[in-house]
């Protein structure tokens, strides 16, 4: 079985680590290129939203580099992502690839499926498995630490690219090392270099990026949102990172655990409902980033994506209330990078001056 | 009580008008539909939604906003589930949050939850709560509640729709094509947002059935030909009535009538486009309506259709064909005849075909 799964971010090369490990062949999926978003637009429903246009365009450009079986993740909705694997399932099938397509459920409601699909996979003792799922969540876990420390330290850098130049190598060696002790070493020696890199003695515009899910969590797909605020001198937070949502979607749910009860009351005047996907987080976010002093929201939404379609009617209304100002980018196959980067611009200076009226001399 | 409520005429309208209806006018209370949709009413959600909404979402937000201006309260009730545990699009669960958002000057917004997902009760228990909101007494609101539940299932539950048009001939005669249109009610069924689409067809003689003329039981019966269920309630509605048409060889075409930018339509009507050619073999057309539709354009895309599936049905029955019918379709025979034959070499035949597929339309509206 060559196995190959959608592409996200600084995570993909540790999840083909991970299925190695459980004994199979992989197919790295590629980075997401003109090419995939063609094939995917070319092949999906024209009013498909964008992330299942590149899931589809990977599976087809990993397809033909010789993978025959998927794994990617399933739901329960409302929101569409849910049901992607069925259909793309049967787009593919219609071109005429052949595969096994493997949908991993969220426990909940779903743990028999679960466990069956998981029992195709594993081909190895289960004390293996147990080793390599824990040393996985420990190099997910130390991707995203480096991840967050990189967005707040490149904005204030002192030699332009060194955190980015960082972050690759941390991915890259992190990818590399075998054994838990190993990752944790690899890890914390990055976090120290991090935090060594000089850095201006300045308070940046701080931005907060909210949205659907995989958009904000594949810069290919949003055109590198958080790089590029990152080099006009902002902080950007992002308010997803996988090992958050997994912990808070996998497993906390199967044990009844609501830990996004914050966000929910946060969310509460604005949205009494939860609309799937990252729609309620969304409107909490925004709330909350309001409160926490940041000077701008940016909305990334990919285009028909409904969830953020209810978020977006509703944030203009958080936006005048509470006095900060929201950005929703609208991404598809038609945005191009140079608008994108004009629209970051004119939000900047709209948020440095601002912030100049309100008293404080901006960077 | 002389509280006025607002009711728009728009989404879930058309399916569950029957129980708010006799709900409010049990406890006493006058209710005022926003009435069929206009330019007027459109261009009033147009300036008020997200532009990226889908059109029905648009369309509602003009009725209420219609209503605004007219009523005590708008009731936009919170539809999150109501049979089969199958919730409705993120759309309709926002809703009331998404006009309160958007439109200023909205009076109070009655937003009732409907979630059966846990409980079938939950119907009867939303109800009586609704009622003593406002202002009924417990017991009244209860058997208000239990009339209008009784009421709803005789009207059909949520297959009901409302005939505004006129009543649509129902037996099928072999001669005439029948053709499958559907879509969410509350674009099929709205006759402006559909540009009149059922209307088009019946007009030109084919018989049309859309998604609630297939029972319930029928609906149910399809379950099994999807291995994991869709989320969506009009979805399933829509994607299992259409295989249900299809299975039983009930339509000779099907037409997907769906809204631009709508979600779930994305998945349904890729998956009609999919089984319709290679499981079920149906002639597929999908039509896209949104605020901006020409009837002009609609009308053009469906006679084309409707031409092909005529063609289709009379090119496969040319034996059975002379005892049906004298004069017209015996010539359109051989106008057929003449095309299929000349199909690589030059369109010369195609005048003939024009006005003998004229002639075989004139037939079926005989025949009908």
């Amino acid at each position: 079985m060559r196995i190959t799964f959608p592409y996200m971010g600084y995570y993909s090369p540790v999840f083909s680590n991970l299925f190695r490990k459980l004994g199979h062949d992989v197919v790295p999926p590629p980075k997401p290129s003109k090419r995939t978003l063609d094939l995917g637009t070319k092949y999906a429903p024209e009013f498909a939203c964008l992330p299942l246009k590149i899931l589809l365009g990977t599976y087809i450009e990993t397809l033909e580099m010789g993978a025959d079986a998927i794994v990617s993740s399933g739901g329960v909705g409302p929101c569409r992502a849910g049901y992607y694997t069925r259909l793309q399932e049967k787009i593919l099938r219609s071109l005429g690839y052949d595969f096994t397509m493997y949908t991993v459920e969220p426990p909940k409601g779903h743990m028999m499926q679960l466990l069956k699909t998981l029992r195709a996979f594993v081909r190895v003792p289960v004390t293996k498995l147990f080793d390599a799922i824990v040393t996985t969540c420990l190099k997910l876990w130390y991707i995203d630490e480096i991840e967050r420390l990189c967005h707040k330290i490149r904005p204030l850098e002192v030699k332009k690219g060194t955190s980015t130049r960082l972050m690759e190598q941390a991915v890259a060696e992190i990818d590399k090392a075998e054994s838990y002790g190993d990752v944790r070493d690899v890890g914390r020696a990055f976090i120290k270099k991090f935090n060594e890199v000089e850095v201006e003695d300045r308070d940046p515009l701080k931005v907060g990026i909210i949205g659907e899910i995989y958009v904000v969590l594949e810069p290919s797909a949003n055109f590198e949102v958080i790089e590029n605020l990152n080099k006009m001198g902002v902080y950007a937070h992002r308010s997803i990172f996988l090992t958050d949502w997994v912990k808070e979607n996998a497993f906390l749910d199967a044990l009844r655990i609501q830990p996004e009860k914050e966000i929910r009351s946060q969310a509460k005047p604005y949205l009494n409902h939860a609309v799937g996907g990252h729609g309620e987080n969304t409107i909490g976010e925004t709330v909350r980033y309001a409160k926490s002093g940041y000077d701008g929201v940016i909305q990334l939404v990919p285009f028909t994506c409904i969830p953020e379609i209810v978020a977006r009617s509703i944030l203009p209304r958080v936006s005048r209330d509470l006095g900060i100002p929201v950005m929703s980018l609208i991404l598809d196959e038609q945005t191009g990078l140079a608008g994108v980067l004009t629209r970051l611009e004119a939000f900047v200076d709209l948020l440095a001056r601002r912030r100049m009226q309100s008293g404080e001399l901006p960077a | 009580m002389s509280l006025v409520i607002g009711i728009p005429k728009a989404l879930h309208y058309y399916t569950f008008i029957p129980l708010w209806e006799r709900f409010f006018y049990e406890l006493g209370l006058k209710v005022v539909e926003s009435g069929a949709t206009t330019k007027e009413i459109v261009d009033m959600g147009v300036r008020t939604a997200v532009t990226d909404a889908c059109a029905p979402i648009k369309i509602f937000q003009g009725h209420a906003e219609w209503l605004a201006q007219r009523t005590d309260v708008v009731f936009i009730p919170r539809m999150v589930s109501f049979e089969g545990g199958y919730v409705f699009c993120p759309k309709f669960l926002g809703l009331p949050d998404m006009v309160r958002a958007t439109i200023d000057k909205m009076p109070p917004i009655i937003d009732t939850v409907f979630d059966l997902r846990k409980r079938p009760a939950a119907l009867l228990r939303s109800l009586v709560r609704l009622g003593r909101s406002l202002g009924a007494g417990q017991a009244k609101a209860f058997a208000s509640a239990i009339r209008a539940i009784k009421h709803f299932k005789q009207a059909g539950w949520t297959g009901y729709l409302r005939r505004d048009s006129k009543p649509r001939p129902q037996a099928r005669s072999s001669a005439q094509v029948t053709i499958g249109v559907v879509g969410y009610p509350y674009i099929v069924h709205d006759p402006f947002l559909s540009c009149g689409m059922v209307d088009l067809l019946e007009s030109a003689g084919a018989r049309v059935l859309t998604v609630e003329d297939v029972s319930a039981k029928q609906i149910r019966s399809e379950d099994k030909s999807l291995d994991k269920q869709l989320f969506w309630h009009y979805s399933n509605r829509t994607l299992k009535a259409a295989y249900y048409l299809m299975r039983h060889n009930l339509v000779d075409g099907l037409v997907h009538a769906s809204a631009f930018s709508c979600g779930p339509d994305a998945i349904v009507g890729k998956i009609l486009e999919l089984d319709s050619k290679y499981e079920f073999d149906v002639p597929f057309l999908s039509v896209t309506v949104d605020e901006h539709s020409g009837r002009a354009g609609i009308m053009t895309r469906l006679e084309a259709f409707l031409d092909m599936l005529i063609r289709k049905k009379y090119a496969g029955a040319k034996q059975q064909l002379p005892e049906l019918a004298p004069d017209g379709l015996v010539e359109s025979r051989q106008g057929q005849r003449r095309i299929a034959g000349a199909s690589q070499t030059a369109l010369d035949g195609h005048d003939e075909f024009e006005s003998s597929s004229d002639a075989m339309r004139e037939q079926g509206r005989q025949v009908s």
